[in-house]
């Protein structure tokens, strides 16, 4: 397992309540997860103790079976965290490249080239003359390059404009390895659809669902309705013409719409909730 | 060594990463450094009939310059956690916290305690070299060795007055570098702070104990106070032995805050 988490429990202070308390969870290798939850649910939190920015109050964490709180440069250089908001100093994008790229054994220049074309990123400029967005295009680019096998990102589409959200999708889909696992935390949840292939969903310092796009699609049938009600509707949203609705899965397999998942766990019934657990 | 406590090449590439991320800011530095040592050496000499500096001023100033400008910049060590967004970035370079740390203290106390004097020495022969050109008198290049020399005549204890000058000089860079490990936001400041209640504490502590409490007019006989020094010499060497004292366990502090910092 890449990620393995056991009874992690954790605090900011011993006065307060533990923000996570008994969380267990495991992700492997050659997939894109999603750590969705509303603002406030712990995701960066829990993001932090995973890459070593926190210390676990009790539990633990294994990286790589590495303890990322030992902050080993041999796991180091296998883990890349992309913050929501960043620090750069106010050098060239070349100048960046040629200062970090030696940190990263596996670090790619050609596919930092192509990825800073797909985003049209001008290569001539100072860090600090681009845009928010234009810096964290070139972050992820940059993120994408070294290769590490575990690349953290905490909201990367924030700020980013539509055409490069969908460029996002398109350069995060096709520049992976199977060695590589990508954890993306976002409360956006449209952004990575079609992107993920497992979902982590946190509320209130728990997981209240931990299940690839796989089994939901499996367990779960996503559908549009002229009306909301039936025996089988376990969570229904009213839209211009009709309703979405989700249904338990009969036969085959449907999309996953994330947004209504998402919503039909924060706001939907007990039931609805048993079905992802 | 595990190559997950030090590696030479990594700290290389920390220096790598530092010249190229700061090439301006160390450039305009160095640039105000030797501006300043100029025009200060410049109106000093013009203050004295233009008479060109000696051994003396030469030491004096040494001492000033590096006193104030090597704080100014120790002052400002770990400059990355002063925002939590560049202690993020920091904190996950792949590197050891033990490359981290001595590449601070080599970058920040090493320059200082060698790059500061050598390009005083270096400003100091061009600005008496330059004078010389708008006055009559000739001016006497001072050798690079008086940067530690102390002066021509051989000065009794002089192994304990070096140690001494040095404990001093170390407890004072490692205090302010101290400072910039524990505090985020203006540290030189709260360093100074936070050393100026210490000793206004000892010394209020001490005038207590010796006044108030009769302790200084206590006179018991030499060979029954092992431990107190008694001579100039022995308590030379006891504060020598404070200060490199206090030196390793500050830095050893910073080590540890370095170490153990959370975001």
């Amino acid at each position: 397992m890449m990620v393995t988490i056991k009874d992690l429990k954790f605090s900011y202070s011993k006065k307060q309540q533990p923000l996570f308390q008994d969380l267990q969870c495991e992700l492997p290798s050659g997939s894109i997860v999603g750590l969705l939850g509303k603002n406030g649910a712990g995701k960066t939190t829990l993001l932090k103790l995973m890459i070593g920015l926190l210390q676990p109050t009790e539990g633990s964490v294994r990286i790589i079976g590495e303890q990322p709180w030992d902050r080993h440069p041999s796991l180091l250089q296998e883990v890349y965290f992309l913050p929501e908001e960043f620090h750069h100093p106010g050098i060239s994008i070349g100048n960046y490249v040629k200062a970090n790229s030696g940190f990263y054994p596996r670090f790619d220049e050609e596919l930092l080239q192509r990825l800073i074309t797909d985003f049209e990123l001008p290569d001539n400029k100072r860090l600090n003359q681009l845009s928010y967005g234009q810096k964290k295009k070139f972050l992820i680019s940059f993120a994408l390059s070294t290769k590490c096998r575990l690349l953290v990102l905490d909201e990367p589409t924030n700020g980013l404009d539509i055409p490069s959200k969908s460029i996002f999708r398109k350069v995060m889909a096709g520049s992976l390895d199977e060695d590589q696992l990508v954890i993306i935390s976002t409360h956006q949840v449209r952004d990575v659809e079609n992107l993920i292939d497992r979902v982590l969903m946190l509320e209130k310092g728990k997981f209240i669902m931990q299940k690839s796009l796989f089994e939901i699609s499996s367990n779960l049938q996503f559908a549009t309705a002229t009306s909301p009600e039936g025996e089988n509707v376990l969570y229904h949203e009213m839209v211009p013409g009709g309703y979405k609705v989700i249904r338990p899965q009969t036969g085959g397999s449907s999309s996953v719409d994330i947004e209504l998942l998402f919503n039909a766990i924060s706001n939907g019934t007990e039931k609805m909730r048993e079905y992802v657990k | 060594m595990s190559n997950n406590i030090f590696s030479r090449k990594r700290f290389l590439l920390l220096f790598k990463q530092h010249f190229i991320h700061n090439a301006q800011f160390l450039w305009l530095s160095t640039g105000a450094y030797i501006g300043v040592i100029f025009i200060v050496l410049s109106i000093a000499q013009m203050g004295n009939n233009l008479r060109p500096h000696e051994l003396d001023s030469f030491q004096g100033f040494l001492v000033g310059f590096v006193t104030v400008f090597g704080i100014l910049y120790v002052g400002h060590s770990f400059p990355a956690f002063r925002s939590k967004e560049s202690t993020i970035g920091f904190l996950m370079m792949p590197a050891s916290a033990l490359e981290k740390f001595l590449f601070e203290l080599v970058i920040r106390i090493g320059l200082v305690l060698v790059a500061l004097p050598l390009l005083y020495w270096v400003v100091f022969q061009l600005q008496g070299y330059f004078f010389t050109i708008f006055t009559g008198e000739a001016f006497e290049p001072i050798g690079v060795q008086y940067l530690v020399k102390l002066g021509e005549r051989p000065v009794e204890h002089m192994f304990l007055i070096y140690s001494f000058i040095t404990g001093g000089v170390l407890l004072a860079l490692s205090l302010a570098f101290t400072g910039s490990a524990m505090f985020t936001k203006q540290p030189l400041v709260k360093s100074l702070f936070a050393v100026a209640m210490v000793v206004m504490f000892f010394v209020g502590y001490s005038y207590i104990v010796l006044e108030h409490l009769g302790v200084g007019r206590y006179n018991p006989p030499e060979d029954t106070m092992l431990l107190a020094p008694s001579g100039e010499k022995s308590a030379l060497r006891a504060v020598t032995i404070a200060f490199f004292t206090g030196t390793v366990v500050m830095l050893f502090v910073a080590f540890r805050k370095l170490k153990e910092r959370e975001v």
